[in-house]
């Protein structure tokens, strides 16, 4: 086998430097797409895992609330509980550091309290970390760092560091120096500690902590502790199993972790068709030396043996090639993967990925199996050559034809399964639906291309002449690797039309809710233009030193806090909906009802009572005229369900109350973000001008966003888009890898018709109509994938919104037939399918012809 | 009339360069059927090439009908090929998605001429190859010697002048090469050169001429069953 392999297939592979070319990228690219994506995915999992470590510590259960957080008064009833050892309150949170253009982790700690959870040794060494501890929690100002962070920014003791607070900009002077380990070595070494207080009036906590810290006593049964815990603190504070916390992170992000899973192995999957037609290329060319080959003694499993350890032979530099293309590719995967999470779930820093051992030998593993696994039908098909038939010469294009009718039939039905009503409503069903519809598409492909061919042949002749019939022809005749070619396209076309649509549609969906609900002309935010998880609150007092700017009418104040109902999260708007109601009213806008009574002014101010969001009365299984019953630190309400409207605030689903009644029951008059609404004919510039001036930030280093409502509402498309950007930046990939397929099939096409071009060409064809012909091959196997990846793509945004995201998200999307992105795609697949087919056309036409060659 | 002029063709260069045909000078009149013989590899094939412009010659001159071959660019020599010569090869290479009409038709509708009329041509020259019922069948469903006759049908289709046979009747038994050989000789008749490759003696006695090739030269000249006499070196 070895000797064959040496004196055989190299040669053959180096004289065919294009194809080996083709079957090394199609590796290169599948491996780089899949060590970028399990880098990020192992970042997101590194990520979560220090996240815990850090939060959780030496803790044994953690006591979170949603709202502003967990009342620091609960402290000494918690410590005073039988079975609790220590507890102890703090705060977390990520701030920004406008001057040094970095942000970090910001620790809020209770030195004078317990200290057993306490993030760091008080002694390092020999040394003293805080030398004046009772200076220390009386300065306000004063903060620790970690070593990384001030060698990195050359910063010493009494060093200023400027960060972002509630009332703007504040300097923050260092008091100590912690070393990198434990605590202080997370989020990349970016860690600040101040004393729990400082942190609560920098950072608007008011009486409330983040979380309590409990650890229970030695013996102490901590499931009944927990249960006892939860009795004490009531229904709406959580009380849960330390570890439990990383696993509703990772629940959180689980669509994440499944859209990198699925484009990971997509990409493998194209790469692997990619490989398929290299080696079936080879095969076709190779046809007469392996009826040699068996005429002299090799067995079938041998010539199967063969072609799969020459694939597994080009799949090592391959791999190889795919292990640095990917480190470079997992930077990028890795960085949005880590943003997004920062912006949506938890305080993670961004990491530069590394290849673990353990990713290197995955994909060598997975680059060998791939390509193996892809070589083996073509070497079966190379391995069922009579030997008789070949050496005597007979023709080498393909005797049988899938049977297409019989595979429609099984197709159309998989097709149909996917619509049955058990498929709604979960995610599970959603994506069975899914798979059943790309399954189904794959079984109709051989009728879909002999469809097709029937009714574009008498269209095609008449413009493209008898060169178009024939190439339309060829494709019905190689139909078993026409499919093949048609499917790797079409599951790319599908997946950037499916991703289009249903980004189209939620676009479309936000923009039109944004601008109705958008009425105010500013938007005043802190840290972020948005209020994601970066955006740092104002004071009530900043909040209304903007109501008094000049050309200021008014302004709508936001609150966004978490509330758990019914042991589900959602999020919890407070507003000053008389403002808004009126300006609505005013200017044509306001909330769309799509339960209840349209709204007015009045209605949810006078009286305690609620407005939900589409997704939340689904999530939380209520409806209009139903109560749900939020708990404050006064105790739990019932807020009567006083309609319900199209919102996509949040995924989780929002509920919209009144400011006043939130402040009352609360106690929290923190803002994080205000709509201002500009008189009339005052000049919106020149107020956003003032509002800047007014809080401060002004200047070199502006921290304080003051966008017209306009821009915001693009500024929220253009993030959407970038948080699906490496989705896109895969998609096309993928289109790539499926398109140099295009090159391997219509090099075999030309290989395997080399006899009949030569006849075409004798009996007086043209070189431009012979190069017509295959390129005319090539278009037609693009447009086939463009019809059913078009067809598939839209198939599967339908079912995406209409079962995955309502499922995820409750949201249902009004669904946007992405005609331009469909045409766009389906026009650049056509056109680069039959750009590939150039090549190959070229070749083909500069080759010398001979009757010896047409009939050989 | 087809003229060769002191014709070399080498495939390749330097000193790995191989002669197929060398010094060869032949001089084919209308209306001729020339037979080539010659064991494998004597350059017959290659001589044939270069007959029907397929080839241009490494050097001397290859005149059809007054045309140099070497003087003229791909596109004239492929429109020279589709209007004044036929092709018939031995493994008869007809289109399998098109019927037996459409084959036959091929060479027109390359030409650029519309379906209707074309058809209704290859329905008239399949009938004189008495294949006149399957016109509608496509490849599979015809015989070897059926085969042959709708690609002996394809050459006429264009009525050229010259016709040009690698091996005919080398795939098909010795009654069915028999018939294949009649309908080209009634092309002779019809006015037409036929220049037929064959390694059989026997066939090769049916020409008027018979051309011996060994090593790239022309090593017989001599008149056959029917022919007239030598006329070239």
């Amino acid at each position: 086998m070895l000797s064959l392999l040496r004196e055989i297939s190299l040669r053959h592979w180096l004289r065919t430097p294009l194809r080996s070319l083709l079957v090394v990228l199609g590796i290169t690219l599948g491996i780089a797409l899949y060590v970028a994506t399990e880098a990020a995915a192992g970042s997101m999992t590194a990520a979560f895992g220090e996240f815990v470590a850090r939060v959780s510590g030496r803790a044994d259960l953690t006591i979170e609330a949603g709202g502003p957080g967990v009342p620091g008064e609960l402290l000494s009833s918690v410590a005073d509980t039988k079975g609790v050892a220590h507890a102890a309150c703090s705060v977390e949170l990520t701030a920004q550091a406008p001057e040094l253009h970095t942000s970090l982790l910001v620790m809020g700690v209770d030195f004078l309290g317990d200290l057993h959870f306490l993030p760091f040794a008080v002694q390092e060494g020999d040394r003293t970390v805080i030398q004046d501890p009772l200076a220390f929690v009386n300065d306000p100002t004063a903060l620790l760092v970690s070593r990384s962070f001030a060698t990195r920014h050359h910063l010493g003791q009494g060093g200023r560091v400027q960060l972002l607070t509630t009332d703007g900009p504040k300097d923050f002077f260092i008091r100590g120096v912690l070393e990198d380990s434990g605590a202080a070595a997370s989020f990349g070494g970016q860690v600040a500690v101040m004393f729990i207080d400082a942190a609560q009036v920098s950072f608007a906590r008011g009486m409330f902590v983040d979380r309590i810290d409990v650890a229970g006593a030695p013996g102490a049964d901590l499931d009944d502790l927990q249960a006892r815990l939860q009795k004490l603190v009531g229904g709406g504070v959580r009380v849960e199993r330390s570890a439990r916390l990383g696993t509703r992170l990772r629940s959180l992000s689980e669509p994440l972790a499944a859209a990198l899973w699925v484009s990971g192995f997509l990409a493998l999957l194209v790469g692997g068709f990619l490989v398929y037609n290299a080696v079936g290329v080879a095969v076709a060319q190779r046809r007469r030396e392996v009826g040699v080959l068996r005429a002299l003694g090799v067995t079938r499993r041998g010539t199967v043996a063969l072609f799969c350890a020459e694939a597994a032979l080009l799949a090592l530099p391959g791999t190889f090639l795919g292990l640095l293309l990917g480190q470079r590719l997992s930077i990028y995967s890795t960085a949005t993967t880590l943003d997004a999470l920062d912006r949506l779930y938890a305080s993670v820093p961004q990491a530069v990925p590394h290849l673990t051992p353990v990713l290197i030998l995955q994909s060598i593993a997975t680059g060998l199996l791939m390509a193996v696994l892809a070589a083996y039908l073509p070497a079966r098909r190379a391995a069922s050559v009579d030997p008789a038939i070949v050496i005597r010469g007979a023709a080498s294009v393909e005797a049988t034809a899938p049977p297409a009718r019989r595979l429609l039939v099984i197709g159309l039905s998989l097709m149909l399964l996917a619509w049955l009503p058990v498929m709604r409503g979960s995610r599970f069903g959603g994506a069975l639906a899914i798979t059943l519809t790309v399954l189904g598409a794959a079984f109709s492909t051989p009728a879909a291309v002999i469809g097709l061919r029937a009714l574009l042949v008498r269209p095609v002749e008449a413009l493209l002449g008898v060169p178009g019939r024939l190439g339309l022809d060829y494709v019905q005749r190689t139909l078993g690797r026409s499919t093949v070619n048609v499917l790797a396209l079409m599951v790319a076309v599908g997946m950037s039309v499916s991703v289009g649509g249903w980004l189209a549609s939620l676009e479309r969906s936000i923009t039109s809710w944004a601008a109705q609900v958008g009425v105010a002309d500013l938007a005043v935010t802190q840290g972020s233009m948005v209020m994601d998880r970066r955006h740092v609150p104002f004071s009530a007092a900043a909040a209304e030193r903007v109501e008094h700017v000049r050309g200021i009418a008014g302004i709508e104040r936001f609150r966004m806090v978490d509330q758990q109902v019914k042991g589900t999260t959602f999020r919890l708007v407070a507003t000053d909906t008389d403002t808004f109601m009126r300006e609505a009213e005013l200017r044509g806008g306001g909330w769309r009802v799509v339960e209840g009574e349209p709204l007015r002014k009045g209605d949810l101010s006078t009286h305690p009572s609620i407005v939900l969001s589409e997704n939340a009365a689904r999530l939380l299984h209520v409806k209009v005229g139903q109560s749900i019953t939020l708990t404050s630190p006064k105790g739990e309400v019932a807020f009567p369900v006083r309609a319900v409207i199209v919102d996509y605030t949040s995924e989780s689903g929002a509920g919209f109350i009144d400011r006043r009644h939130y402040a009352e029951l609360w106690g929290d008059d923190v803002v994080d973000g205000i709509f201002a609404f500009v008189a009339k004919g005052a000049d919106i510039d020149a107020a956003a001008e003032a509002i800047q001036v007014e809080l401060g930030g002004h200047g070199a280093v502006s921290t304080v966003f003051v966008t017209k409502t306009q821009a915001l509402q693009q500024h929220i498309v253009q993030t959407l888009r970038q948080t699906f950007s490496y989705s896109r930046a895969v998609e096309i990939m993928t289109l790539l890898i499926a398109l140099m397929g295009v090159v391997g099939t219509m090099a075999a096409a030309v290989i395997d018709r080399k006899r009949e071009i030569n006849m075409l060409r004798a009996i007086g064809a043209t070189p431009g109509q012979v190069a017509r012909a295959i390129i005319v091959e090539a278009g037609f196997l693009g447009f086939c994938a463009a019809v059913a990846g078009i067809a598939v793509g839209m198939i599967e945004c339908q079912i995406f919104l209409g079962t995955l995201l309502a499922a995820q998200t409750g949201w249902h999307l009004d669904f946007v037939l992405p005609v331009a992105a469909a045409a766009r795609t389906g026009a650049l697949v056509v056109a680069t399918s039959a750009l590939a087919g150039a090549f190959p056309a070229w070749r083909a036409v500069r080759s010398e012809i001979g009757a010896t060659s047409v009939d050989e | 009339m087809i003229t060769l002029e002191n014709v070399s063709r080498r495939y390749g260069s330097g000193p790995k360069a191989v002669a197929a045909v060398h010094d060869v000078s032949l001089s084919i009149e209308p209306g001729s059927f020339v037979t080539v013989v010659g064991a494998s590899g004597s350059g017959k094939t290659t001589l044939l090439n270069l007959m029907g412009a397929l080839h241009r010659p490494t050097s001397g001159r290859v005149l059809i009908e007054d045309a140099d071959v070497g003087l003229l660019s791909e596109d004239a020599r492929s429109v020279l090929r589709r209007t004044r010569i036929g092709f018939v090869f031995q493994f008869f290479n007809l289109l399998p998605t098109l019927t037996a009409a459409e084959n036959v038709a091929l060479p027109a509708r390359l030409a650029g001429q519309s379906r209707g009329p074309t058809l209704q041509r290859a329905h008239a020259l399949l009938q004189s190859v008495g294949l006149g019922a399957r016109s509608t069948h496509r490849p599979d469903e015809l015989s070897g010697g059926e085969m042959q006759r709708v690609a002996i049908a394809r050459a006429l289709m264009m009525d050229p002048p010259i016709l040009l046979a690698d091996e005919p009747t080398g795939n098909l038994d010795s009654a069915t090469g028999a018939t294949i050989l009649e309908l080209l000789r009634g092309a002779v008749q019809a006015h037409r050169t036929v220049v037929l490759i064959t390694h059989d003696a026997a066939i090769a006695r049916r020409g008027t001429r018979i051309v011996t090739m060994a090593d790239g030269r022309v090593v017989g000249d001599e008149v056959g069953d029917t022919g007239a006499g030598p006329q070239g070196k």
